[in-house]
């Protein structure tokens, strides 16, 4: 059995971004981790109509 | 030939640029019937969009009912409520007369008005001045006894002497007022602890020199002293003369009021004229002064207020205070990221208005409807909490309604998607 390599990705500074829910960066930055926060949440559900409205004014 | 949207682009283009450059001056203070468009000894103005009489939440009705007593209209309230009810007394929005009230917005032929004059866009913008705490919230007839003190004192004392106090100015410019409580930790809606020092600050000699009588000088640095919102009426006044400049541009689709009654939440559009589109008001998500209230006692969503909204404060530069997050139980990331989220829903950013703690970043200013629906994220507004017997009980956040935005881009589309086929 052959022994796996640690992933390079463990054995240097972490870069992150968190898309989404906050808690995941906060965790991290309470481990002194530096994290970029991206606002983002899953677009609602939308009428169809407005959205077809849009095609033609945006 | 010119697309739909190039139109729409270059019409939202001079809406922008006349809320950029408009420049609203305070010049004077005066009783609505003298400078009111339109206005008699008996209308009666609210906040918020058209709404009858009947169909309005506790302290908009009771106040128009007093506002009529107040006037001498009427003997008594059985009276006040028959002459409402047979057309004797117009009761209107605050909006349609040039004016924005806050909280039930009741505004009557005597309410001393903070009067703004924009030169560049030859546009006035009239507000109440504010009636101050009320005591006796917990009795009816104790707080409609000391809120007509109150009106009667603001009409004798507050108006005549601050009027001519401002007239012996050259005007006080209200934009750099708002741009320096901004670096003073003011969003310019919930808090204007900063902007009122100001005006305090700039009001001291021109009282000084006008008032002769030292005790009514004594009273009026009072209550300019106690009453820490007192530049949200200079900075409405002046709101309102920015947004009614941008209104009917065709082909915009650009927001030019916002406002509530605490049923329901209005928009205009530049490019829709006087149409309001409504939804229901908001719940408010906040503090209250008192343990003794809760959401039980709390009125919808109310005030024309949110003209600090429209033209790109308040809310929408929420980082500006973080105090106020604690109303929210909220932190300074969360106002953060309610600044971007309010850039993804307006046209620009103006840099006249700056938020210090976000690199100066210009406030978002300029709502789009389109962008609201597309983005599917609706303008926050900062508010006061006003109590179902009247009164200010708490203060918080809470989001004009999307389909009041809704509406509007069906009727947009109904009117200029026809005419560019």
């Amino acid at each position: 059995m052959t022994e796996q390599q640690p992933s390079p990705l463990f054995e240097q500074t972490l870069s992150v971004v968190n898309i989404g829910i906050d808690l995941f960066a906060e965790t991290l930055r309470q481990q002194s981790v530096d994290v970029v926060q991206v606002q983002w949440s899953p677009p609602a559900t939308q009428n169809e109509d407005l959205m077809n409205l849009l095609d033609s004014l945006l | 030939m010119t697309s739909l949207i190039d139109k729409i682009n270059a019409a939202n283009e001079e809406a922008f640029s006349r809320l950029v450059s408009a420049k609203p001056v305070w010049v004077d203070v005066q009783p609505a019937l003298s400078v009111l468009p339109g206005m008699t000894r008996h209308t009666v103005l609210h906040a918020g969009p058209p709404i009858a009489w009947q169909n309005m939440c506790g302290p908009q009705k009771m106040g128009v009912v007093q506002a009529v007593l107040h006037e001498g209209l009427a003997a008594d309230e059985a009276d006040a409520e028959a002459m409402i009810l047979s057309g004797q007394v117009t009761v209107a929005p605050c909006h349609e007369y040039g004016a924005v009230g806050g909280m039930a917005g009741i505004t009557s032929a005597s309410s001393p008005m903070a009067v703004v004059y924009d030169s560049v866009h030859d546009r006035y913008g009239y507000s109440q001045l504010f009636q101050g705490p009320a005591s006796g919230l917990q009795n009816r007839d104790d707080y409609n006894r000391e809120a007509r003190k109150r009106w009667t004192w603001l009409e004798t004392v507050l108006g005549p002497v601050v009027g001519k106090a401002v007239r012996s100015t050259q005007g006080i410019p209200v934009k750099p007022m708002i741009a320096r409580a901004l670096e003073m930790g003011d969003e310019c809606h919930n808090r204007n602890s900063g902007g009122s020092l100001v005006i305090l600050n700039a009001l001291i000699l021109p009282l000084y020199e006008t008032c002769t009588d030292p005790a009514l000088l004594h009273e009026v640095l009072d209550y300019l002293k106690v009453n820490e919102q007192f530049s949200l009426c200079l900075s409405m006044a002046a709101g309102k003369a920015m947004a009614d400049a941008t209104k009917n541009i065709p082909y915009s689709t650009m927001v030019s009021a916002m406002c509530r009654n605490g049923v329901e939440f209005g928009i205009k559009v530049s490019g829709l004229g006087e149409q309001w589109f409504t939804a229901p008001a908001s719940r408010i998500e906040g503090l209250f002064f008192s343990s003794e209230w809760s959401d039980a006692d709390a009125v919808p969503d109310i005030g024309d207020s949110s003209i600090m909204e429209t033209i790109g404060l308040g809310g929408h530069v929420q980082a500006a205070a973080p105090v106020l997050q604690q109303f929210v139980n909220g932190s300074f990331a969360r106002a953060t990221s309610v600044v971007e989220s309010m850039q993804l829903i307006t046209l620009g950013q103006v840099t006249e208005f700056k938020i210090p703690n976000m690199n100066f970043t210009g406030a978002p200013t300029g709502i789009d409807i389109r962008k609201v629906v597309q983005a599917n994220l609706t303008p926050v507004i900062d508010t006061a909490i006003a109590h179902k017997k009247g009164g200010v009980i708490g203060a918080g956040q809470t989001r004009a309604p999307f389909d009041c935005f809704a509406h509007a881009l069906r009727a947009f589309s109904a009117r200029y998607m026809q005419q560019s086929q």
